[in-house]
């Protein structure tokens, strides 16, 4: 019994003590909101919800940029949700946002083919809605609609991103040499646009590289949902390996593809850098075969060994890989919905349409290279500072059109970048 | 050395409460060497709980408790074992799934300790040499227990508890379990150690089996000491008297001589079943209590169960035969008006979280509509406090669980639940297993109205005096089949029911 | 010889607050009014906290939106538990419903078609799983694993990719109108079928007691196939909710909702173990409930992290006090 009253009374103790600091917590927000409002100098303050699909190093990092760096040079406000698995809870979301006062959402789940339903949920609820994402075949009279609440898509440019993947092939393999090449294709027969655009100039880049001829397209190739041989008139191994990590038997089934022999070069365009490291660096020692690795991935701890470590022939064990600065992306986002809720909307039309704007992955293929890029993008050193979101941004005399905008992102390139962090 | 009528354990001002309920209120008892102390009550009155609390069973919510003159607070059985106080308990005391001879010596392995390792070797010895000790020898020590049987078991508990030689035990209703063999071990047992200037407590619902086994008696009620007999004190009626505070006649049964109608509202014919029943025939008349004795595995439950439709049947019928339905469920058997008392009340006459009203009211779905297929509240709470009020079921209000409450007072709610649906066929398996002497009485009182009501009734019943005392015929049960007819004007003679069970 | 007289003497126990707590608890209106009361406190506190704002329309409006489908499987879902069968597989029931509804729409374009459809589907599929349970004699438990993993698998197998469409101004329009009217009928027929008619009773005596359910002449079958039928219904008009709220009907859709439905009971004073205490609205008050925790810390401005925090420890705490109470004396097997 007396247990029992313990255990009581520390429950009722704790739940006062997260109201009481939920509570706090909500007071300091507002005080920071009218606070914020009195000092800032956009005049007007606005609250901005973030709907996130997955809460990762990359969330966090988003957040922090955004509530830290953001927040009280434009006098935001951010509200960020938890991880939003269905479109029902992200309806929901919504509602909540609107509810709580927001103005804006930046959308991080993946609707595809319904965008319009959101933005005119977001509509009907007064918000200015983003989406991470761009244009299909669904959503396409969305785009051309041009709602006023609809601020457009943002998203890696994609075939930019394959080309990195082609153009170092193209520079890096021997055709000399005997080699044969796994594929990883990923959801690219679901329609995933990154993976389908890097399946697509990997395929592109042998084609070219050995002037071969697949017996079959490479649509049908890296659209295949299961796996399949790329025959060719060269007699060039070409294994296409589609799905993911989280399906059974994806990770068995690529381990038993390499241990057939037949293949040298690994090529992933899903980030599955975390995933197939150890197990390459394994069949390498058991197979006394010098495996050749690049594929999609992000900044991380995964990255860092993959790129970091040597393998049993004294290589790196992934060659060649690509990432983003969340900040640049964040910065995109953010402005897209600012210029909306700022009056500005224009910038966000092109040729009477919504748009969607891009930006461009960066190849890194040394560790080096990767230590130093991996310092950047953090507190205190963010790659999309306030001079770079301020060139997006009308009301602060950055861009005033759509294409202005793209080609501020655009001119912001790598090498920009590095000589400001350096 | 210890002396004979030296005090052993003393409990003062002891207290237990489950929440509302008082288990025990300001017990005072002393216990001395040299003695086989009974204690006595109903169900529910508290003598199983203040002997658990002196074995370390569970604790007291206060008072104080001296053993050999020393305050006695054990936190187990096990630590209560090892000081000398054993219990043997009424329930299920060993582990089914482990060796006898580890289950004697439970919680006492290290003793068998040859260096770092436990000889099993030695701890079946010594089990075996403990059995022996009590006069078991058909138990063999180092078998698993659950090969054995209830009885068995309940030997390798009481050696158990010996071996750890005690200075005082409790035996809590422990006879029940055991044969008359069982019971010759353990009453020597007792008698031994009294001799030896040690204590016995001895827990029974058997008024003649306590009187006769011991010493001293003490009558709980509702969880107070109501008073101790010396042996030359010892009257049935005002120990009854004691238990249950009021005056109870010395027989409870009905005493009549009156008879049935020829009409048979219920015929088994050529009745065969999975098990025990084959081609089994009976006649059930208008107004009749049909008694069904026998051995336990006589096949007179089954019976019961294929009566009401609850048996898979392979030949053979069940009819009622005014409507001429054939009971094969008991859907059907519900649906014409037959009722049925489980010998297993908690497991399948009851809901035992529900409460009274809800158990009460199970059988009145129909009655109880109000306006089309709606159930009148009110109809449905007057068709419960009916029965409540009628069986002076205990209770706070119609909406206590069932499963608080003493064995009697479940009993009268099952009762209630066929009085109220007011059954015109009742099977009654063991109504009155683990019911107390008081609502035993009512039980039989009620039986007999149900009869006098025009009601028919089989009577299902281990216990002889019972079926003697209430049935209007007798049928005893062997493997399956009756081996004898007994009508109650010719009298019901005792050997010669024995003789046709065995 | 001595012997006591017990008649005039006090007799009340002591009683700690454990005991105390446990009389309120084990009071048979508690399942009924705590829930309802932690509801209200809750709704007030955040009025109070969200200096009115929580009494607007748009809040009122979405916290019926958010709870409603969850509320309307929980409701049917009652039915089950309360036999004390629990069949998590209902929220990928619901999912195949809609998939189903969204083909026939697709190829028909009837908005009507799709809603029968959806229904209809959502109570055979809710027999077939009955049926598996009654014929073959397996735990509706074990039913569910098995149903719900072939469920999600049509699922996948049958929308793919991209989700089925369906044309959400219509969605729109209907969900105002039909989604009132479709939830009320079936929540007050439920109250109706469950409180105040034998059905009810012979559910919860079921969850109660088997045996003796069938020993007072109570068909199992029959009524099994029942709390199956009219959870089924509340499966197809949950699914109609789904699809009418998203427009879509992706191959998740249902994913997970099972067990919210059964923490959304929980939550409502209900165990999901059935028996004599159940009652077929824990569900909807669970769903509200948490659906106002989540709309109104957010509107608090708490962090969603700090949300996740809170509302378990809210979750533990109502959990702890609806959970029943051994109400029998504690057993003396040691053993």
């Amino acid at each position: 019994m007396s247990l029992k009253n313990l255990m009581k009374k520390a429950l009722s103790f704790g739940l006062a003590a997260a109201m009481l600091t939920a509570c706090s917590g909500g007071g300091s927000a507002s005080g920071g909101e009218s606070g914020g409002s009195e000092g800032g100098d956009s005049g007007k303050s606005h609250k901005i919800a973030i709907l996130e699909v997955q809460l990762n190093d990359e969330s966090t990092n988003r957040a922090e940029y955004f509530k830290n760096y953001i927040g009280p040079e434009y006098n935001v406000e951010f509200m960020f949700s938890e991880a939003i698995q269905d479109l029902d809870a992200a309806l929901s979301f919504l509602e909540n946002a609107a509810d709580a006062g927001c103005e804006a959402v930046i959308n991080y789940y993946p609707i595809g083919a319904n965008t319009e339903q959101l933005v005119q949920k977001a509509a009907e609820l007064g918000l200015v809605f983003t989406e991470n994402g761009g244009r299909n075949a669904d959503n396409d009279d969305t785009y051309k609609a041009a709602y006023d609440n609809f601020s457009g898509g943002f998203m890696a440019d994609q075939p930019d991103t394959g080309r990195l993947f082609k153009e170092w092939m193209e520079e890096n393999i021997d055709t000399s040499e005997e080699h044969g090449y796994l594929i990883a294709t990923g959801m690219a027969y679901q329609g995933n646009a990154q993976q389908t655009e890097i399946s697509s100039n990997m395929l592109a880049a042998l084609e070219e590289l050995y002037g071969l001829k697949f017996d079959l397209t490479k649509e049908e190739l890296y659209q295949s949902s299961s796996p399949i041989e790329g025959t060719n008139d060269k007699g060039i191994a070409v294994y296409c390996y589609p799905g993911g990590p989280n399906q059974n038997g994806w990770l068995e089934g690529f381990t038993a593809a390499l241990q057939t022999g037949k293949y040298d070069y690994i090529l992933t365009s899903p980030n599955v850098i975390g995933n197939i490291g150890t197990a390459i660096s394994e069949l390498e020692t058991a197979m006394n075969k010098d495996f050749t690795w690049i594929g999609f991935g992000t900044f991380g701890d995964a990255l860092k060994t993959a790129i970091g470590t040597k393998d049993s022939f004294g290589n790196q064990t992934l060659a060649m890989s690509t990432v983003k600065f969340t900040s640049i992306v964040s910065a995109m986002a953010f402005a897209k919905v600012y210029n909306t809720l700022t009056g500005h909307h224009d910038v966000n039309l092109e040729n009477g349409e919504t748009s969607v704007n891009l930006f461009r992955m960066n190849a890194v293929t040394t560790p080096e290279q990767l230590d130093e890029m991996s310092t950047w993008d953090q507190p205190g050193k963010w790659v999309a500072d306030i001079d770079f979101v301020n060139s997006l941004i009308a009301e602060r005399g950055g861009a005033s059109t759509n294409e202005e905008f793209q080609n501020n992102i655009y001119k912001y390139d790598f090498d920009a970048i590095s000589a400001k962090m350096k | 050395m210890a002396e004979k009528g030296e005090v052993l354990v003393e409990v003062k001002d002891l207290n237990k409460n489950f929440g509302v309920t008082v288990a025990l209120h300001n017990v005072n008892m002393t216990i001395k060497r040299g003695e086989i102390r009974g204690l006595i009550g109903e169900n529910g009155s508290g003598k199983s709980t203040v002997t658990s609390i002196i074995a370390g069973i569970q604790p007291a919510t206060s008072g104080e408790m001296f053993y050999k003159g020393q305050p006695w607070k054990p936190k187990d059985s096990l630590e209560a074992l090892h000081n000398g106080i054993g219990i043997i308990v009424q329930e299920m005391g060993t582990v089914p799934t482990i060796s006898v001879a580890e289950n004697i010596f439970i919680g006492d392995y290290d003793r068998f300790k040859v260096g770092p390792i436990i000889s099993k070797r030695k701890m079946v010895e010594e089990a075996q040499k403990a059995l022996e000790n009590i006069g078991v020898t058909d138990i063999n020590a180092a078998r698993v227990t659950r090969t054995y049987n209830m009885e068995q078991r309940k030997l390798i508990e009481i050696a158990k508890t010996m071996a750890h030689d005690p200075e005082m035990f409790v035996v809590d209703e422990t006879t029940t379990a055991l044969s008359e063999s069982g019971r010759e071990i353990l009453y020597r047992l007792m008698r031994k150690a009294a001799d030896d200037n040690k204590a016995v407590v001895f827990i029974s619902h058997d008024l003649e089996e306590i009187m006769d086994k011991c010493d001293t008696l003490t009558v709980l009620r509702d969880g107070d000491i109501i008073g101790s007999l010396e042996k030359s004190e010892y009257d049935p009626d005002l120990i009854k008297k004691m238990m249950i505070g009021r005056e109870v006649k010395g027989d409870y049964y009905r005493s009549d001589m009156e008879g049935y109608s020829d009409e048979v509202v219920l015929k088994a014919e050529n009745l065969t079943t999975m098990q025990d029943l084959l081609c089994f025939d009976l006649e059930l008349h208008k107004g009749e209590i049909l008694g069904i004795g026998g051995l336990s595995e006589c096949g007179m439950h089954t019976l019961g169960r294929a009566l009401y439709g609850l048996e898979d049947i392979v030949t053979g019928s069940v009819t009622l035969t005014e409507s001429g339905t054939k009971i094969t469920s008991p859907e059907i058997a519900f649906n014409q008006r037959m009722g049925y008392v489980s010998k297993n009340r908690d497991l399948e006459s009851l809901v035992l979280n529900g409460s009274i009203a809800v158990n009460i009211q199970s059988t009145g779905y129909k009655a109880n509509r109000g306006l089309g297929f709606f159930i009148s509240d009110k109809k449905e709470r007057d068709y419960a406090q009916l029965q409540i009020d009628n069986l002076a079921i205990k209770c706070n209000d119609m909406f206590q669980p069932v499963s608080a409450m003493s064995g009697g007072n479940k009993q009268k709610v099952v009762f209630g639940k066929w009085l109220a649906a007011d059954a015109e066929v009742l099977i009654l398996d063991c109504p009155t297993r683990g019911v107390d002497i008081g609502v035993k009485a009512s039980m039989y009182k009620l039986i007999n109205d149900m009869k006098q009501a025009g009601k028919s009734i089989v009577l299902i019943s281990e216990e002889l005096p019972e079926l003697c005392g209430m049935a209007d015929r007798l049928l005893i049960m062997k493997d399956g089949k009756v081996t004898g007819e007994f009508l109650r004007p010719d009298g019901y003679d005792n050997t010669e029911l024995i003789d046709c069970m065995i | 010889m001595t012997v006591k007289d017990l008649s005039n003497e006090e007799r009340a126990p002591k009683l700690t607050l454990g005991d105390r707590i446990n009389i309120i608890k084990n009071h048979r209106f508690f399942p009924i009014i705590f829930p309802l009361t932690m509801l209200v406190v809750l709704f007030f506190l955040f009025v109070a906290l969200t200096g009115g704002r929580f009494l607007s329309g748009s809040v009122i409006k979405g916290i019926f939106n958010q709870s409603l489908i969850i509320g309307t499987l929980a409701t049917g879902a009652a039915f089950i538990y309360t036999t004390g069968n629990i069949d998590f597989s209902i929220g990928s029931v619901m999912g195949l419903a809609c998939v189903i509804g969204a083909m026939v729409y697709q190829s028909t374009g009837s908005m009507t078609a799709l809603i029968i459809v959806t229904l209809i589907s959502g109570i055979l599929l809710m027999m077939v799983n009955c049926t598996m349970g009654v014929m073959f004699h397996i735990m509706p438990a074990m039913v569910a694993i098995v149903a719900q993993s072939i469920y999600s698998a049509l699922c996948q197998t049958l929308v793919g990719a991209t989700p089925l469409k369906v044309d959400f101004k219509t969605c729109q329009a209907l969900e105002g109108s039909l989604r009132y009217v479709l939830f009320a009928v079936y929540f007050i027929a439920c109250l109706i079928l469950y409180h105040r008619t034998a059905i009810g009773r012979k559910l919860r005596f079921i969850g109660g007691n088997e045996n003796c359910a069938v020993q007072t002449g109570i068909n199992k079958t029959k009524t099994l196939y029942l709390s199956f039928l009219f959870a089924g219904i509340g499966v197809g008009i949950a699914g109609i909710f789904q699809t009418l709220r998203t427009a879509n009907v992706a191959q998740n859709v249902g994913n997970g909702m099972g067990m919210n439905v059964m923490l959304a009971t929980v939550l409502g004073g209900m165990s999901i173990f059935g028996g004599t205490k159940s009652n077929c609205y824990a569900g909807l008050i669970g769903a509200i409930t948490v659906t106002i925790l989540d709309k109104g810390l957010l509107m608090l401005g708490v962090s969603s992290t700090m949300i996740q925090g809170v509302r378990g420890i809210i979750f533990l705490l109502l959990v702890f006090l609806n959970s029943e109470r051994p109400k029998t004396l504690p057993s003396r097997q040691q053993f």
